[in-house]
């Protein structure tokens, strides 16, 4: 995951203060409950990241001769592989 | 005053890390070689490894991103663990530069440094000896602008600071439109204006963010200010890096 889960929160305690703040938004919620549903919501979006890793981990450990771990190849290989499944989700990287 | 404390604190834990990593190496001497020296995020020259006697040589050849031979890198070894710092490093052995041998590594702690020809950069290396068949990167530490011999462009050197952010802008906007859409979509929440909601969720991540860069950038130079004692001690940049952007990020009360 790019942030942890306490810069998650932290975001989404600052972005849930504000929109209620503003006025952009209101709800029934608790000011506790809007925050934990804006961290899901932030986590879920982030999330889509580390499924797209795994599915190229999964790719390259399927080739037949892959290139070591960590080395330059191997991660070379992951970017290209990884812009290519997020271009095709529609992810935005 | 602190914040030297707190990076002093940092730099002892280092050195005792990197001690541990010492006596492991003694215990295990390398064979094998593969260091990444990156030039640019594009471009890059590689030490290959041609093999080595254990705990006594480390021969290697650099090659450019293409595998070409990167004549214009000469290649020096550095014992940083003696007393008093780097002692003078020596040079490779073979004629042609892109090739190297290294002997007598009887302390089988050897820091490869890579210096380009002209000598542009005032110190690159790596604090550890990798792994046979591993990799690693060697940072820029300290240099000056020029040109640089692997990319064959005046480009800026490597970056000490991430200059992009963790998250991208484009990412940013695309992610602030996907959580409006997420809250939309809650029965409980009632969105007066989806517009507004977006700016203000791209604008809390992305100031944040920038805040990291910033903190990074005093990070950063912090570390430059005790640059030598760091190159002294053969601690590992990156980790002192991280070490102190935390102890930043603790004082000023920002969330990493």
């Amino acid at each position: 995951m790019r942030l942890s889960e306490q810069r998650i929160q932290f975001l989404a305690k600052q972005i849930a203060e504000a929109i209620i703040r503003e006025g952009v938004v209101t709800t029934t919620m608790s000011g506790f409950v809007l925050e934990s549903d804006i961290a899901r919501h932030i986590h879920a979006d982030l999330a889509i990241e580390d499924e797209i890793d795994r599915e190229v981990n999964a790719s390259i450990a399927r080739m037949k001769k892959p290139p070591a771990p960590d080395s330059p190849e191997w991660r070379g290989m992951f970017q290209q592989l990884k812009q290519e499944i997020a271009r095709r989700k529609g992810y935005i990287l | 005053m602190s914040i030297l404390f707190a990076l002093h604190k940092c730099l002892s834990v280092s050195g005792e890390n990197t001690r541990v990593k010492q006596a492991a190496a003694l215990r295990k001497p390398p064979t094998v070689l593969d260091y990444v020296l990156r030039t640019d995020p594009n471009k890059q020259a590689r030490i290959q490894s041609l093999g080595g006697v254990p705990g006594k040589t480390i021969t290697g050849r650099v090659v450019d991103e293409a595998g070409n031979p990167a004549t214009s890198i000469s290649v020096q070894s550095l014992n940083s663990t003696v007393e008093g710092g780097p002692r003078a490093p020596t040079s490779s052995a073979f004629p042609d530069r892109s090739r190297f041998r290294f002997d007598e590594l009887t302390t089988g702690r050897k820091v490869p440094k890579i210096i380009p020809e002209p000598p542009l950069l005032s110190l690159l290396r790596c604090t550890h000896i990798a792994k046979p068949g591993a990799s690693t990167t060697i940072s820029l530490l300290r240099g000056r602008r020029g040109p640089w011999p692997i990319s064959g462009e005046n480009s800026p050197l490597p970056r000490l600071v991430s200059q992009h952010m963790r998250l991208r802008p484009e990412r940013i906007d695309a992610m602030a439109a996907r959580i409006t859409a997420a809250m939309r979509a809650v029965p409980r929440i009632t969105v007066h204006d989806p517009d507004k909601l977006q700016r203000i969720i791209r604008r809390i991540i992305l100031e944040d963010m920038q805040r990291e860069v910033e903190l990074e950038k005093e990070a950063v130079e912090l570390l430059r200010r005790h640059q030598q004692q760091i190159t002294m001690q053969s601690m590992s940049y990156n980790t002192l890096l991280e070490k102190t952007k935390r102890e930043l990020a603790r004082q000023k009360k920002i969330v990493l």
